[in-house]
């Protein structure tokens, strides 16, 4: 009877909670409910451990590796030598390029590109659970200056956007995520198409590519950006390199899929940017107002679509 | 009162442990810990406890990133529960159980997670995700069972001579 008693109590604490279960679920996904307070406060007091543990473990690991034999390190410097002398030859050409690029630039009234904004550099300590860093939290937050809608980049290229801020730590959703889609450009012709993750061929490195509309030759290699009109993120930060792309069955518009140019696999440290677009609008704005020129104040609406304008009319500019 | 404070501290430690073994050991696979230490529990101490840490950590986990949350709090009460139901039978020296449990129960919630979000992008190439995760996260979180199980267990033998004695002379409480 005792015995009898007991498993219908828990059977019936079982049902208690699978019901509470689904009334979280429906209560937090129809948003009902709102979470990101909950979870702000469980990671401020999380985050601190969580940056501890990391650091820990992160100077572990690198003392094992720091055990190299010496055959080893001969082998890696004679390499190394030669791609110093490798890299060289690319400098002088990079170099050559980099002084045509500002000319250029000045030419587009593009003398701000990302390299000129302030950056945070921050630490990544803790991930989702999975084997992409498809969203992480890293130890810098706003008491560092960082804000929801900071752009966040690593080895030169796009990593993703802040999504929640606490005072020492941030949330990172990167552009692989399954949810997250980029407005981009492919750089050799100037065409405007959507980057989107995806869970599936991020296990290949690679992301999917689509709206692309253009009679353009896009070829497999070619350089993809983000875009004027995105709202989120700034212009011109590399995202990766165009894989694939075939013509869709309808023929008015192009798929294909992107190398992104950060491994997202291991993801250490990352830039925050800490200009967003939209006040990187607004100082652009206020800087041509400035100016007192009174052709361009009229052009200078702030927002996404006075930069496509002005692009649109330097490139007319330039074609003849 | 101790029961508590040291059960509170053990999901602290592997919620701590779970987060950042992304970070620090890039193997790209994440043995499910918290998953562990429900099963384990529910083996040595019955289906209540089962439930009651499938609950807790179901929401810590949830709290980490999923977008809503009660998922895995779900999954994880359910698998406490079933694992809970073998406490009567097997005596909890025995450490296969458990990771068969631990493995099959990361495999369901992997799976589980496969169904409600790569489907609700409309996706269906299911083999690959098989194989390139299911399968090894079930098998990495069946392999760390045994060093971790080992952990809990001499942790609860302690808690469970506490509360035999405590049983054994209630005067003592009053």
């Amino acid at each position: 009877m005792n015995k009898k008693n007991h498993l219908m109590k828990n059977k019936h604490i079982l049902a208690v909670l699978i019901i509470a279960c689904i009334c979280l679920i429906a209560a937090t996904a129809s948003s009902l409910l709102p979470v990101a307070p909950v979870r702000s406060v469980f990671q401020t007091i999380v985050s601190p451990l969580q940056n501890g543990i990391s650091r820990a473990g992160s100077f572990l690991a690198g003392q094992q590796s720091a055990r190299k034999s010496t055959e080893e390190l001969t082998q890696e410097n004679q390499q190394l030598q030669s791609r110093v002398a490798q890299l060289e030859e690319q400098n002088t050409l990079l170099t050559e390029d980099t002084q045509e690029l500002e000319k250029l630039q000045t030419l587009y009234k593009l003398d701000k590109s990302y390299a000129d904004y302030d950056k945070v550099a921050a630490q990544v300590i803790a991930s989702e659970s999975g084997s992409w860093f498809s969203s992480f939290t890293i130890n810098r937050g706003s008491s560092d200056g960082i804000e929801t809608g900071m752009n966040v980049l690593a080895d030169g290229g796009l990593v993703g956007i802040v999504t929640e801020t606490g005072r020492h730590w941030a949330t990172v959703r990167s552009i692989i995520d399954d949810s997250n889609n980029v407005s981009a450009t492919i750089l050799s012709t100037q065409d405007n198409c959507i980057v989107s993750g995806s869970l599936d061929l991020i296990r290949q490195n690679k992301m999917e590519l689509s709206e692309l509309v253009t009679d353009n030759d896009v070829v497999a290699g070619s350089k993809v950006v983000t875009s004027y009109i995105s709202d989120k993120y700034l212009p011109g930060i590399l995202i990766g390199y165009v894989d694939t792309i075939k013509e869709d069955a309808n023929h008015l518009q192009k798929t294909g899929t992107v190398i992104p140019a950060v491994d997202f696999r291991h993801i250490t440290d990352v830039l925050v940017i800490q200009t967003t677009k939209r006040t990187a609008d607004n100082e652009s704005a206020d800087g041509e107002k400035a100016g007192g020129n009174a052709a361009e104040s009229v052009r200078s609406t702030s927002g996404a679509a006075a930069d496509s304008r002005i692009s649109a009319q330097a490139g007319t500019e330039g074609t003849p | 009162m101790r029961k508590i404070l040291t059960f509170s501290l053990f999901i602290l430690c592997t919620f701590l442990l779970q987060s950042t073994w992304p970070v620090v050991i890039r193997i790209g696979y994440v043995p499910d810990m918290l998953l562990i230490l429900v099963v384990s529990m529910a083996f040595m101490r019955g289906r209540r406890s089962g439930m009651l840490f499938g609950m807790i950590c179901g929401i810590l986990a949830d709290l980490c990133y999923m977008p809503f949350l009660g998922f895995s709090a779900l999954l994880f009460t359910l698998t406490g529960y079933l694992a809970g139901g073998t406490f009567d039978v097997f005596f909890s020296e025995n450490v296969k159980l458990p990771m068969v449990m631990a493995a099959a129960g990361e495999f369901v919630y992997r799976l589980t997670y496969y169904l409600v979000f790569s489907l609700k992008h409309g996706r269906q190439s299911f083999f690959p995700s098989l194989i390139g995760t299911m399968l090894p996260q079930a098998v990495l979180t069946m392999l760390l069972t045994i060093p971790l199980y080992g952990v809990f267990y001499f942790f609860n033998r302690k808690i469970a001579v506490h509360e035999l004695e405590e049983q054994q002379s209630p005067w003592l409480r009053k």
